[in-house]
C-alpha cells in the first residue's frame, strides 16, 4: 500500500468529518439530527484509526498533525460541555452549602474575626473620637457627618434602582475580589479583607453612636434594614476565600494542588451566596433604607433578615444524617468531578 | 525522545475513551493576551452600546442603575457564560482558534468555567487605578503560567482546567510533483529496496522542506543521508546527479508510486453528510503554498487524473 493511495481513500472521510464538526461548532445542540450524529460518531473512530495507524502507514508529519487536530477537533464537538443545571445548583445552594458551611471552620475565624474586631472597634471608637480618626479615617468620618446629616430620604423610586444598581456594583464586585484574593499568600488576603472590614465598620458605628446629634438617629435608621444582608455576605466571601487559600497549607492529605482544586470545587457555591446575598442587601439599600417609611418597618425587615439567615444556616445547616465523612474520602466517592481532581497526578 | 520533543513543543497527549491518544497543543500567555485583550474590546463594546442605549430609552436615572447592573455581570460572567455555552470558548478565544479544556482533555463544566472567570481578579494582580475597576497588570497570572507545566493561571490551576490551541490546518497530503530527472532515477531504483520507517520520516520530512532551500543548501543537507543511501543502492554519482534528485526520487518510489493489486480495508463509503461537492471548496492539495521554482507542489492528483 503506497501512501499516496491510502489518502486518495482516506481523505474524502476526513474531509466530511472536518465539515461536520464546523457544522456541529455554530449548530445548537437540539438541531442536529441523529443520523448526522451517527455518521459523525462512526467517521470519528475511523480517524482515530487511522491516526492510531499513522505509524505504520508512514504518513508525512504534516498529514499526522491534520489528523491530530481532526480528531482533536471531533472529541470536542462529541464530547461538549454539560449544559447548564439549574436544579443542580439550587440542590448545592440550599442543601449543600449550608451544611458545609455548618462545620467550616474558615466560616468560624471569619466570623469570630470580623465581629471580634467589629466589637473592640465600636468599643474604641464610641469613648474616642482621636482613637475613631485612626480607626476610620478622618475623610470618611466627616463623610459620615454630613452623609447623616439630613434624614434618609428617598426621592423616588428610580432613584432607589439606581442605588441598587451602584451597590450591587459596588459591594458585590468588593466580595468577589476578596474571594478571588484569597488564593493569594496562603488565604492570608482573606483574612486581610476581612479584618479591615471590621475595623472600619465598627469604627464607623461606634463614633455614630457616640454622636449627640441627629445624625447618630439618621445613621441607624440607614443602616438597619439592610445591615444583616450585607455584612454576613462580606463575612461569607471572605471565608470563602480563607477557604480556598488555606488549603494550600491544610492539605486534607490530599496533594497541594488537589486540596486547591477541592477547595474551589466547594468555595464557589459559597461565593455564589454571598453574592445573592449582597444583591439582596443592594435592594434593601436602594428602595428600603433610605425610604419613609416609619422605623418599625426598616427595623423589621432587618430582624426578618436575620431570622432568614438563622433559617439559612442552622436550621437548613443542621445535619441530617451521620456527620459528612473527611474530604478525602468523601471526594473518592463522589465520583465525576472530584474524583477525577483528586485522581490527577500532577 | 518522543517526551522530551512534545515538552519542546508544548503539546500534551490526551487518550480518548476510543483508546487513542491525540495531541494538543497548549497556547501560552502571548497567544491568550490577545484573546483576552479582544473580549475586553468586545464586552467594553457591548458595554457602551447597550449603556447608551438604555439610558437613552429609560432616562439617566434608571438607566445609570442597568448599566451600572450591567457592568457588574459583564465583568464577572462574560467569560463564565460563554465558555459554559460555546464549549469552553469566548468570543475572543473562538476567534483565535483557543479553547478550554479539563487537563485531562474533557469539557469542562460550568463550575470550572465560572469559577476560573473569578479566580481572574487573583491573576490580574496588582492593578492600576481605581480599586474596584483598575486595569488589571496579570504579574500574578504570568508568574503562575511560567511556574506550571502547562501554562496555567491561577484560575486555572484551581480549576484544573488549561487553554489548548485548535490551530485550523488543512494542508496535507503527499507531494505529487518530484523532479523529472527523480522520476527516471526511481525507475532505476532496485525494486527489492525497503525504506524503513524512520527513513521514511526523514524521506518526506526532507523533501515538504526542501523548496524552502536554494540549490547549495539543499545539496548540503542532502548529501548527509544521499551518500550513505547512494553508496548501499550501488550507484555512481553521475547516476544519481545531485544527492536532492536521489531523496526525491525515494520518497516518490516510497510514497507515490503505486504498485497494483493491493486492497485497502476499513473505507467508509461516501454519505449524504459528505460536504457537498468539493470542488467549489477547494480540495485540500490547492491549499499548499505554491513554491517560487518549477515544481508544483500537489496532492495525491484527482481520482483517476492524468500523471
Amino acid at each position: 500500500m503506497k501512501v499516496a493511495e491510502l489518502l486518495a481513500h482516506r481523505q474524502s472521510n476526513w474531509s466530511e468529518l472536518q465539515h461536520l464538526c464546523a457544522q456541529m461548532e455554530t449548530r445548537s445542540r437540539r438541531k442536529i439530527p441523529p443520523e448526522m450524529l451517527t455518521r459523525m460518531a462512526s467517521l470519528y473512530r475511523s480517524a482515530c484509526a487511522d491516526l492510531a495507524l499513522a505509524d505504520a502507514y508512514q504518513l508525512p508529519p504534516s498529514t499526522v498533525r491534520y489528523l491530530h487536530q481532526l480528531v482533536a477537533n471531533a472529541h470536542n464537538q462529541l464530547y461538549r460541555s454539560r449544559s447548564f443545571n439549574y436544579s443542580g445548583w439550587l440542590r448545592s445552594l440550599f442543601v449543600e452549602v449550608p451544611q458545609r458551611l455548618f462545620h467550616d471552620n474558615a466560616l468560624r475565624a471569619s466570623f469570630l474575626l470580623f465581629f471580634g474586631l467589629f466589637i473592640a472597634s465600636y468599643y474604641l471608637a464610641s469613648n474616642n473620637r482621636a482613637l475613631a480618626e485612626i480607626l476610620v479615617g478622618e475623610d470618611f468620618i466627616s463623610a459620615l457627618e454630613s452623609m447623616y446629616a439630613a434624614p434618609p430620604n428617598s426621592s423616588g423610586l428610580s432613584m432607589g434602582l439606581a442605588r441598587t444598581g451602584f451597590y450591587i456594583q459596588h459591594n458585590a464586585t468588593i466580595g468577589f475580589r476578596c474571594f478571588a484574593m484569597g488564593v493569594l499568600l496562603l488565604g492570608l488576603g482573606g483574612l486581610f479583607e476581612v479584618s479591615f472590614n471590621g475595623i472600619v465598620l465598627g469604627g464607623a458605628f461606634g463614633y455614630m453612636a457616640s454622636l449627640q446629634t441627629s445624625a447618630k438617629e439618621h445613621f441607624f435608621e440607614f443602616v438597619t434594614a439592610h445591615g444583616p444582608f450585607e455584612l454576613t455576605a462580606i463575612v461569607l466571601s471572605a471565608a470563602a476565600g480563607i477557604r480556598l487559600g488555606f488549603s494550600i497549607v491544610h492539605t486534607r492529605g490530599l496533594t497541594r494542588l488537589a486540596s486547591l482544586r477541592l477547595a474551589g470545587r466547594e468555595t464557589l457555591p459559597v461565593m455564589m451566596a454571598a453574592a445573592i446575598l449582597f444583591c439582596l442587601a443592594a435592594f434593601i439599600e436602594g428602595y428600603i433604607s433610605p425610604s419613609q417609611l416609619p422605623y418599625v418597618v426598616k427595623a423589621s425587615v432587618g430582624a426578618l433578615s436575620c431570622l432568614a439567615l438563622m433559617v439559612y444556616f442552622v436550621l437548613l445547616g443542621l445535619p441530617t444524617g451521620p456527620r459528612p465523612a473527611p474530604a478525602d474520602e468523601s471526594a473518592a466517592a463522589a465520583g465525576t468531578w472530584e474524583a477525577a481532581l483528586v485522581a490527577d497526578e500532577d | 525522545m518522543a517526551e522530551r520533543h512534545a515538552e519542546l513543543d508544548t503539546r500534551i497527549s490526551i487518550s480518548t475513551p476510543e483508546n487513542i491518544a491525540f495531541d494538543y497543543r497548549i497556547a501560552g500567555p502571548f497567544q491568550r493576551l490577545p484573546a483576552y485583550l479582544l473580549d475586553l474590546l468586545i464586552r467594553s463594546t457591548v458595554f457602551f452600546v447597550a449603556a447608551i442605549a438604555v439610558l437613552v430609552v429609560a432616562g439617566w436615572e434608571i438607566g445609570l442603575a442597568w448599566a451600572l447592573i450591567l457592568f457588574f455581570a459583564l465583568d464577572i460572567f462574560y467569560g463564565g457564560f460563554f465558555e459554559t455555552v460555546w464549549n469552553g470558548q469566548t468570543p475572543g478565544k473562538r476567534i483565535l482558534n483557543l479553547r478550554v479544556v479539563t487537563i485531562q482533555g474533557e469539557p469542562i463544566s460550568p463550575y470550572q468555567a465560572v469559577l476560573r472567570n473569578i479566580l481572574r481578579i487573583a491573576d490580574g494582580f496588582p492593578y492600576i487605578g481605581v480599586e474596584t475597576a483598575g486595569f488589571p497588570l496579570f504579574q500574578v497570572g504570568l508568574f503562575s503560567m511560567m511556574a506550571s507545566r502547562r501554562y496555567q493561571r491561577v484560575g486555572d490551576l484551581v480549576c484544573g482546567t488549561i487553554v489548548v490551541s485548535e490551530e485550523q490546518q488543512s494542508a496535507f497530503g503527499v507531494l505529487q510533483t518530484v523532479p523529472p530527472e527523480a522520476l527516471a532515477l526511481a525507475a532505476e531504483i532496485p525494486a527489492g529496496f525497503e525504506v524503513t520507517r524512520s527513513l521514511g520520516l526523514a524521506l518526506s520530512t526532507y523533501a515538504h522542506r526542501r523548496s524552502m532551500f536554494g540549490w547549495a543548501r539543499r545539496e548540503e543537507i542532502a548529501r548527509h543521508l544521499g551518500e550513505p543511501l547512494r553508496q548501499r543502492l550501488g550507484l555512481t554519482l553521475q547516476q544519481i546527479g545531485s544527492y536532492d534528485t536521489l531523496l526525491c526520487a525515494l520518497y516518490h518510489k516510497t510514497f507515490v508510486e503505486t504498485r497494483p493489486g493491493q486492497e485497502l480495508a476499513g473505507h467508509t463509503p461516501a454519505s449524504p453528510f459528505a460536504p457537498a461537492p468539493l470542488a467549489p471548496p477547494g480540495p485540500p492539495w490547492q491549499t499548499w503554498p505554491q513554491p517560487p521554482e518549477q515544481y508544483a507542489y500537489g496532492g495525491y492528483g484527482p481520482p483517476g487524473g492524468a500523471r
